[in-house]
């Protein structure tokens, strides 16, 4: 399970470091489609070419939140595991308010950048 | 009725009764299931503790065993921990993943929920914080679904 996920992630590495998807061939935003408006995680799979390429500037261009929302979800990913170290860390960043501050900043993020 | 142990340092189950029965933890084990106040020795909470009767009567090891085991002061300390469930997975990973990657409101939906899992959890509603936790899960399951079905839709219109 471990080895077909990390091939998996393997092969979209390679597929956005080569393929430029503001060129196409990749999947829409459906809320983006339906409503012209971006969501919080449009210009993920743009930022993620760019960084695949070392150009740091233009993933930020692109969807700055990502450089706050994926340090964050690995921080969520380590607490979830079984070990002492995550369950001091769990009841620290799963406290409610931890949690509230994220989504507030996910939903401002929404706001300004459809301004 | 879903019967929840403490075992090797973690929380395991859901095991129905004949499941757990099957299983034959040690005694001391701390078990839980809805309608106990707290973490409690399988050879004491109230469901359970029959098994324990019967089984220790003619089985003389089998109680020496146990004292050898309480005496372990990582099973104390074990104990002390769980006098409270442990909280249920909130799944705060996924939530921010699909929030990034899929487009979809149930990404958003899920970290909303966390927190009324975190909040119910923190105010001794473990039952609620239980059944908050499943719907999450269903809620990301959904959302990844649904995303990976919108794919082909997204990419030929």
């Amino acid at each position: 399970m471990a080895a077909v996920a990390f091939l998996a992630a393997v092969a979209i590495a390679f597929y956005y470091r080569f393929h430029d998807p503001a060129a196409g061939a990749v999947p829409q935003c459906i809320f983006k489609r339906l409503t012209g408006l971006e969501c919080p995680g449009c210009g993920s799979q743009r930022a993620l070419h760019a960084v695949l390429n070392g150009d740091f500037s233009a993933a930020w261009h692109y969807n700055a939140i990502l450089f706050f929302l994926m340090p964050v979800a690995a921080l969520y990913g380590f607490a979830a595991l079984d070990i002492a170290a995550s369950r001091r860390l769990r009841r620290h960043i799963e406290h409610p308010v931890a949690i509230a501050i994220i989504a507030a900043a996910i939903i401002i993020w929404w706001f300004i950048r459809n301004i | 009725m879903k019967i929840w142990i403490y075992s090797n340092g973690r929380q395991q189950g859901p095991y129905s009764y004949d499941q757990f029965a099957a299983l034959r933890v040690d005694g001391s084990t701390p078990v839980w299931y809805d309608g106990l106040p707290q973490w409690t020795r399988a050879d004491l909470a109230p469901l359970t503790a029959p098994l324990y009767s019967a089984a220790s009567a003619g089985d003389s090891t089998r109680f020496a065993d146990r004292q050898t085991y309480v005496a372990d002061p990582n099973v104390a300390v074990a104990n002390n921990v769980t006098s409270q469930p442990v909280c249920p997975p909130t799944y705060l990973f996924w939530s921010i993943f699909i929030t990034c990657c899929c487009c979809q409101p149930g990404g958003i939906a899920g970290i909303i929920m966390a927190i009324v899992a975190r909040s119910r959890y923190a105010g001794g509603d473990y039952r609620g914080a239980r059944r908050m936790s499943e719907y999450i899960q269903w809620v990301l399951i959904i959302s990844i679904v649904l995303g990976l079905m919108s794919i082909p839709f997204a990419l030929l219109f």
